[in-house]
């Protein structure tokens, strides 16, 4: 039922700023997230202080010389926060690349040999990975590959959760990339390039993946959200980054008895973890309007 | 069936001459229709009187489906919005209270929509959907099922049992379109508004159920107003019609006058192209299609809206605004041609 | 119906069957002696012998995997190491209903809360609370949900004292007292879920013929809200809890950690410490035929919600 014979100059307008709006979301998200990147990196370096060190009075309450206040051994909580930030941050970040990156291209090489048994295999084993509950994997594997193993710069407990992102996290891109690969290998334009005779390999590069891509990366920034939400948690379990090393998730474990006198020390590393998750949202929301799907 | 129509016409047009003095039941003056700047539908007029059956005609985009909505205040919702008065049975519409309006809509003026699987909630049984209609108006609770299966037995649905229990997609596209009507009538309205009711129904169909819809009309007494792209359904329907063009007026009057002397060369080109007629005039007499579109609401030129597409264009017709002036007695006419004029060209 | 329905069946014991064998990989090709890692580097050579015959892990290694299925295909997943005498499935199945209790009232609490708070942003459209409830949702999905617990926990339970800071009832319905505080806390992530989902879609359907059909017989709009827009919408969001049974099993371990609660979580906390790998492999196996059978369960009671699922096949 016609009602209205919508205008085409004023759908394509309103197109035009929902896309606009779209790009500023993304970028406000992209501009909080490089604040706490920087800060995270910057900071502790340039203000001198090491997470270790005895600022001052234990149990200070957030001051301009102590942002955060101080914890139960006078350590400067700001400082710790960031310091800790960045191995959050470099986990989550490499822990969402590499999966997307591998689960990208099994996904679209699963696509284009839909219905083989090397389709039906990577799917039911992609459906098996994600029946597991996503955290009581990554505590899993993380303590039966070695919370005590330290590699280069990580610290204990760092690679054995990366390890465990790897082998569990692609599996969900390999699901989008698959799917996206089946829809877009039935359009016109992939199918002309296949007859006019382009090799499989410059279909894929040229066609497939930039359609591919852009739903897979728009799922790895919620991903980046549930990464961080789930290192942050394993202290919680008993396991994750082992001690004395800060991590977001550790600060605000071991703050969690001073709630009642001192809720900063646990509180404000807590907001930046909200704040980094709300960043990488507004980007994921962005990014899922650009990439042309539906605000969900 | 046309014969069937023929017998009940003299009878029912006394009956609605002798409600007449009784006044209007629809009055619809200057009726404007707006989306922002955009305007949509430009000062129509019309009335309708107790039992009578209007048509209101045109193709895609003139602005009659609008008109309808606007007679039922339906438009907010869609983000448009009306000037002018609807006046029903007196009252003036627009000065109503919300809730006062709704008792009006469903109790005095039903609704039938398009017959499209979307008219009716997908994830509610038939017989719910009726049964919620009969509980709005009131029936009490043990008389409900009695109700809905009179209302199936009044629309000629069959298999009523089966009816009852289904979900909308499991009947067929003419069941829903009578379940529809079923629901349109259930509050006996005075009204019945019925917005393109069988265009999305194969042929056979479509007859079966206008047939069904005069019978319910002259049944209960209704007075109907009908939107439909299609001038041999008016013609066999209605009393009087409305033919509408680009948000406007083109030409109205009683269905005998007009359909005997069509003088607006746009309903000439309406009629040229039903194929009926075209059948009739032999095989040699194609459709008379227009060429090209109706213009898009935004580009209405100042003159005559349907100037750029009329084969009699002279300069006089774009020249100024052109008024609606009467030919005969109720005949109304949008064209700076005489009703006579140039009629030989189309018909 | 039936037919989509043996199939999604067969389809959930297959990936069952690879959950299992995942799970076997998990603790036998991880590089290293599992017995040497639970006892730790210290432990005598004798020791680790016994423990290794104990797991059976001098068996060759298809004669454990083969071992393994049959256990777990008879409900047998072994003896807990941090409890000795204690089977992993004993250790495991009262913190389990623990959990399925969190898990179930969270589901509860999101679909109601989410339905409630998606239909008044889908129907205030262009007003300032669709914009506020907007924003809720976006930081409820970016804080991850032990972080809420733990400042409910601190606000609700120590400060105002609502709530008992952790523990556990000792029958049903008692057991909800404990249980509200984290099941709240869960659902701010869930709820945020239900919340754009039925948001979504409200807005997709009001905008349907029966909708403005419905209005045009005169009904109450809340009436044609809560009738005809809302199971509509609820549709999508049968689905989306589905697919986040996952999630809220794994956030329900932590919260339980949070609050205190003997669940799940709580019992890998102690199984993480002493390295009780049979317990931490149980768990997880355990979990995720949960989460199957959750899914399973979502998909059937979408097809028999929607009455055109039947007909159509599936969405």
């Amino acid at each position: 039922m016609a009602v209205v014979e919508v205008n085409p100059t004023s759908t394509a307008r309103a197109i035009g700023s929902r896309r606009r709006r779209a790009s500023r979301t993304f970028a406000i998200g992209a501009g909080l997230l490089l604040v706490i990147t920087l800060a995270c990196f910057l900071w502790p370096p340039l203000s001198g202080v090491s997470t270790t060190d005895f600022v001052g009075t234990p149990l200070q309450a957030p001051s301009v010389q102590h942002p955060f206040g101080t914890d139960n051994f006078g350590r400067d909580v700001f400082v710790r926060t960031m310091a800790g930030g960045r191995l959050d941050l470099v986990v989550a970040a490499l822990g969402v690349t590499v999966p997307l990156i591998f689960g990208t291209f099994l996904g679209v090489v699963s696509g284009l040999a839909a219905g083989t048994v090397l389709d039906r295999v990577i799917m039911r084993i992609v459906d098996a990975i994600l029946a597991f509950p996503f955290a009581i994997l990554i505590l899993a594997l993380s303590v039966v590959i070695g919370p005590d193993w330290n590699l280069w710069v990580l610290p204990a407990g760092a690679p054995a959760i990366l390890v465990a992102l790897f082998v569990t996290s692609w599996s969900v891109y390999a699901r989008i990339a698959r799917g996206e690969t089946l829809s877009i290998r039935q359009r016109d334009f992939v199918v002309a390039a296949q007859v006019t005779g382009l090799s499989r390999w410059t279909v894929v590069r040229r066609h497939l993946l930039p359609n591919v891509l852009p739903a897979t990366f728009t799922y790895a920034l919620s991903d980046v959200v549930l990464v961080i939400g789930v290192i942050a948690s394993l202290p919680f379990l008993g396991a994750g980054v082992q001690p004395p090393t800060p991590e977001w998730g550790s600060i605000i474990y071991d703050g969690r008895s001073l709630l009642g006198q001192a809720p900063w020390v646990s509180l404000c590393p807590g907001l930046v973890v909200v704040a980094t998750g709300i960043a990488v949202r507004l980007m994921g929301q962005g990014s899922r309007i650009l990439s042309g799907g539906e605000d969900a | 069936m046309t014969s069937h129509l023929m017998e009940s016409e003299n009878s029912r047009m006394a009956q609605a001459e002798g409600k007449s003095e009784r006044g209007r039941l629809l009055e619809v003056k200057d009726l404007n229709v707006t989306a922002g700047p955009l305007e949509l539908v430009t000062s129509v007029d019309f009335q309708l009187r107790r039992g009578e059956r209007l048509g209101l005609v045109g193709e895609t985009g003139s602005g009659k489906s609008l008109t309808c909505r606007a007679v039922m205040g339906a438009l907010e919702r869609k983000g448009l919005s009306a000037t002018g008065s609807v006046t029903f049975d007196g009252v003036d519409m627009a000065r109503m209270a919300p809730a006062a309006k709704r008792k009006l809509l469903g109790r005095e003026i039903g609704f039938v929509p398009q017959s499209s699987l979307n008219s009716l909630n997908p994830v509610m049984r038939v017989g719910r959907q009726l049964a919620e209609a009969v509980e709005h108006l009131g029936c009490p609770r043990r008389d409900v099922d009695a109700r809905v299966r009179e209302l199936l037995a009044a629309v000629e649905l069959r298999d009523v049992e089966r009816v009852l229990r289904a979900y909308p997609h499991q009947l067929s596209g003419g069941m829903r379109q009578r379940v529809m009507i079923a629901l349109g009538i259930a509050g006996r309205p005075q009204l019945l508004v019925a917005d393109e009711p069988t265009t999305a129904l194969d042929v056979t169909v479509q007859r079966r159920l206008l047939t069904l819809l005069v019978e319910l009309c002259d049944a209960e007494g209704m007075a109907l107003l009908l939107v439909t792209h299609d001038l041999g359904v008016v013609q066999e329907v209605c009393d009087s019609v409305l033919v509408m063009y680009a948000g406007q007026a083109m030409e109205s009057g009683p269905v005998k006058e007009v359909f005997a002397r069509p003088s607006h060369p746009y309903t000439r080109a309406l009629l040229a192209a039903r194929p009926s007629s075209a059948s009739a005039a032999g095989a040699g007499a194609r459709l008379l299609g227009l060429p090209g579109r109706p213009p898009a609401p935004g580009t209405w030129d100042v003159g005559c809206r349907f100037a750029p597409r009329c084969e009699l264009r002279v300069d006089a017709c774009t020249a100024g605004s052109i008024d609606l002036r009467a030919e005969d007695d109720g005949h109304l006419l949008r064209c700076v041609h005489a009703s006579g004029e140039g009629r030989s060209r189309h018909a | 119906m039936m037919v989509t329905g043996f199939n999604r069946t067969v389809e959930s014991l297959i990936v069952t069957f690879i959950v299992v064998t995942l799970s076997f990989v998990l603790v036998h090709l991880v590089p290293g002696d599992p017995a040497r890692t639970i006892l730790g580097v210290r432990a005598s050579p004798e020791k680790v012998e016994a423990l290794r015959a104990a797991l059976g892990l001098d068996q060759p290694l298809w004669r454990q995997y083969v071992d393994f299925l049959k256990d777990v295909a008879t409900g047998n997943f072994g003896m807990s190491v941090s409890r000795p005498g204690t089977s992993v499935a004993e250790l495991l199945l009262p913190p389990l209903g623990v959990t399925m209790s969190v898990v179930a009232v969270t589901i509860v609490l999101s679909v109601v809360g989410g339905s409630i708070s998606g239909l008044t942003a889908a129907l205030t459209r262009s007003g300032g609370v669709s914009a506020v409830l907007e924003f809720l949702s976006t930081a409820a999905l970016a804080a991850p949900p032990f972080l809420l617990g733990l400042v409910m926990l601190t606000l609700v339970a120590v400060q105002a004292g609502i709530a008992p800071a952790g523990g556990w009832g000792d029958a049903w319905p008692g057991h909800l007292e404990y249980l509200w505080l984290p099941s709240l806390a869960l659902t701010a992530y869930l709820g945020a879920l239900v919340h754009r989902s039925v948001c979504t879609s409200a807005r997709d359907v009001m905008r349907q013929d029966f909708v403005e059909a419905a209005l045009l017989r005169g009904y109450r709009p809340m009436h044609v809200a809560v009738r005809h827009v809302l199971p509509n919408s609820l549709l999508p969001a049968i689905s989306v809890v589905g697919l986040n049974i996952g999630t809220l099993v794994g956030g329900a371990a932590v919260i339980e950690a949070v609050f205190d609660l003997p669940g799940i979580g709580t019992q890998m906390v102690n199984a993480v410490s002493q390295r009780d790998y049979p317990t931490i492999q149980g768990a997880a196996v355990i979990t995720a035929l949960l989460v199957i059978a959750g899914n399973l369960i979502a998909d059937m009671l979408y097809a028999v919600v929607d009455p055109r699922a039947g007909d159509h096949g599936r969405r």
